[in-house]
């Protein structure tokens, strides 16, 4: 029961790290990729993160622009450094002749992975957005400037919204890379569907639905200059969880057997996906215990800053048992498996506070666990926290069973009444 | 005029270096060759002392000697006669010396006791290697318990091996330096069975330590009873040790070895995750369990131990955290 294979199976790029791989592969531009690139390349740019000191690119990506006013578009990951440390970066825009410009940032959605950004307005060209729904198998065009090696335009294949109401995203089986994010994706008329934002695996990628922005952009008109971008990062968030967790709690949920325990069955499909696996006990193989676990993990993360991305819910339910180990060597075992934390990406200092943690003996459906209840603050958003929290049931020789909760992001009282249901719901089958 | 007994003493311990007897009840004392003890001090002079037995004392003549001659307790004589009584010290130079009389009580004979048999029984090559292999045994199976496999026999063993054989012999070597620079013996074997006692010692300890520890719910509580039962063991080995080679780890020493032993484990204690000072990403919560064992008391119902956890957790944090 290692880490790496419980999440070998979900390998997460961001889209702007080095992408080493099918960089060349041959992208036969079809007639109408031609039609697309022709009459929009001119609104299609590349975004640029300038470090204020050396006066060189430290980030890029791609971004276009969407009105008259000069509005652009990019990704929130693409320009979050400026937002982290504005006195250290600028934004600039630089069209495929090299002609550059300042832009600044005028509204961010991190929950969607959105920015929109000023530049001056001119009569210059812009994209506008396609009205017309999408099917599966529809052809999808995406344009940016993958590793800065130059506008490119690609195509891929619509294949629906993944991922919860309000939050859902395009998959597009296309191959996309680094420095394309915040690039704009058309249908086949050349009307702009979604705003490129990740891949995962081989070829799967995912767009930002237009709709996200045209509602930021909408949000938009008569704000001031100057925002308290934290505050507004801090807000999303909250917004985002409380959607989340309230429609999980309103849900009805069923329940299904594991070992001694009856569950709450998967409590989000749309968002939470669930994995699992049982060894025997095996002795001539070495293995002394039998173990089976079930996994569940939101598939949709927020990124913040290159190394600090926060909104998964996951949880785990182990349960253990042997027959040839003696109890003492039985609850080493087991032991062992309480101190395992999943669920908590390495965050330094800097963003969050140590976890505090309260720890007691626990009545749940009957049987006495041992319990912790752990949680930390962000820095920077002081009311978002990291919750932890991990059982294990008492009382019998050579069984056990351990329930792994970790919420990252939200408020720490909201957390509380998911934990509530969500541990409220075991049940015990005698 | 009867036997009179001179003891040389070392400057540290209290072991006898040499011992002279006079049966005639007197004697000289210098750096001189003509002396009858003679000294090799700088600070003695060449004809220093007489020393003479009459009755139940001793007179003690200081022949005007360059820095006297100091009873242990009074001012110096210089050039002068102190009476003395038997088992008293006397100071010439750096050198300390004992006059006794034939008369002096000596303790009673002791048994060939327990403890005598038990160091004969340990100076055994054989007991040696059969304990120290008894207790490599238990390592390597608490090793192997843990993380069963293959791989383990083709690599992990070594490992293993290997730290059991550094944990024994540092404390061997150690030891056995300072006695050997001492007395000229090491007692490797006597130190190893104690070195083989304290690991099998330590190894209960962490057997049974999820049960001392199961309703123990601060991790930052069971680490410091940890280091204090490491320290216990240290010292008991310590005190074990200084009873297994009488007279050549002196008490003094053992308070010595129970400081440097208490540094390092105050440093160890500094430096792991649960008492640390620096940041720490990970939850520190306890994580002992142990078989049979149930809590003492009612368990807290779920809502009442979520809604105390929150504001037990977010109490008024200090001003650094708040940004």
């Amino acid at each position: 029961m290692k880490n790496s294979d419980r999440f070998s199976i979900v390998i997460f790029f961001w889209f702007f790290a080095t992408f080493i791989g099918s960089a060349n592969a041959a992208w036969g531009l079809t007639e109408k990729a031609q039609q697309i690139y022709e009459r929009s390349s001119a609104s299609v740019y590349q975004i640029q993160i300038i470090d204020l000191k050396s006066n060189e690119k430290s980030t890029i990506g791609s971004g276009f622009r969407f009105s008259k006013k000069g509005l652009f578009a990019t990704n929130y990951h693409v320009i979050s450094d400026v937002v982290a440390t504005p006195e250290r970066y600028r934004i600039e825009y630089v069209n495929a002749n090299g002609e550059r410009g300042d832009l600044i940032l005028k509204a961010l959605d991190v929950a969607h992975d959105l920015a929109v950004l000023q530049g001056e307005a001119s009569d210059k060209a812009y994209l506008s957005f396609a009205t017309a729904s999408m099917s599966k198998g529809d052809h999808v065009f995406p344009m940016g400037n993958p590793l800065d090696l130059g506008m490119t335009i690609t195509e891929g294949i619509y294949n629906g919204l993944v991922g919860e109401d309000l939050y859902q995203r395009i998959l597009l089986s296309a191959s996309l890379n680094g420095g394309m994010s915040g690039g704009p994706a058309f249908n086949s008329k050349g009307k702009v569907i979604g705003i490129n934002v990740s891949i995962e695996g081989n070829d799967l990628s995912y767009l930002v639905p237009a709709e996200y922005l045209l509602k930021l952009a909408g949000e938009i008109t008569g704000k001031e200059e100057t925002q308290e971008w934290q505050a507004v990062i801090q807000d999303q968030i909250l917004e985002k969880y409380n959607k989340v967790i309230h429609k999980i709690l309103k849900a009805k949920w069923s329940v299904e057997d594991f070992g001694s325990l009856k569950i709450p069955q998967n409590i989000a499909a749309a968002d939470i996906k669930c994995w699992g696996k049982t060894e025997p006990e095996d002795i001539p193989e070495k293995q002394f215990y039998s173990y089976s676990y079930k996994w569940c993990r939101s598939e949709s993360n927020i990124y913040l800053s290159s190394d600090f991305s926060t909104g998964t819910i996951g949880y785990y339910f182990i349960s253990l048992g042997s027959k040839s180990l003696n109890p003492l060597e039985f609850y080493k075992v087991y032991s062992a498996e309480l101190s395992e934390t999943d669920f908590l990406p390495y965050v330094g200092e800097k963003d969050v506070t140590e976890f505090r943690c309260q720890s007691d003996f626990v009545k749940i459906a009957g049987h006495d666990w041992k319990g912790s209840y752990c949680a930390r603050q962000y820095k920077k958003y002081p009311k978002l926290h990291d919750v932890f929290l991990t059982f294990a049931a008492l009382g019998e020789a050579k069984q056990g069973h351990i329930v792994r909760i970790g919420l990252a992001g939200l408020d720490e009282p909201l957390a509380r009444r998911f934990l509530q249901k969500f541990l409220g719901g075991i049940q015990w089958v005698e | 005029m009867g036997r009179v007994i001179v003891e040389l003493l070392p400057s540290h311990g209290h072991k006898v270096e040499r011992r002279y007897v006079f049966d005639n009840g007197s004697a000289t004392i210098g750096r001189s060759y003509s002396n009858d003890i003679i000294l090799d001090d700088p600070f003695v002079s060449p004809q220093h002392l007489v020393i003479s037995a009459n009755g139940k004392m001793v007179y003690v003549r200081d022949l005007a000697s360059e820095n006297g001659t100091e009873i242990v307790g009074s001012a110096p004589l210089m050039n002068q006669v102190a009476k003395i009584q038997s088992g008293e010290e006397i100071c010439v130079g750096k050198t300390k010396l004992k006059i006794l009389l034939p008369g002096h009580p000596v303790e009673p004979a002791k048994r060939m006791d327990n403890l005598a048999a038990l160091r004969s029984f340990l100076d055994r090559w054989s007991v040696a290697a059969v304990f120290s292999l008894f207790v490599m045994g238990i390592f390597v199976w608490a090793s192997y318990m843990e993380q069963p496999s293959d791989k383990f026999w083709e690599k992990e063993v070594f490992g293993i091996v290997w730290g059991y054989l550094l944990l024994a012999l540092i404390y061997v070597g150690l030891l056995g330096v300072i006695t050997h620079s001492r007395i000229h013996r090491a007692y490797f074997k006597r130190y190893l069975a104690l070195s083989n006692a304290g690991i099998l010692l330590s190894y209960l300890h962490t057997e049974v330590g999820p049960f001392w520890y199961f309703g123990v719910f601060n991790n930052g509580l069971i680490a410091i009873a940890e280091y204090v039962i490491s320290f216990g063991v240290m010292l008991v080995m310590l005190w074990a040790s200084a009873r297994l080679t009488k007279d050549f780890v002196t008490r003094k020493e053992v308070i010595k070895f129970a400081g440097i032993t208490l540094v390092l484990i105050v440093l160890t204690a500094w430096s792991t995750e649960d008492i640390k000072i620096g940041f720490s990403a990970k939850p520190s919560y306890p994580t002992q369990l142990a078989p049979y064992l149930k809590p003492w008391s009612e368990s807290l119902p779920l809502d009442s131990f979520l809604k105390d956890s929150g504001p037990e957790i977010f109490k008024p944090v200090d001003s650094a955290d708040k940004i």
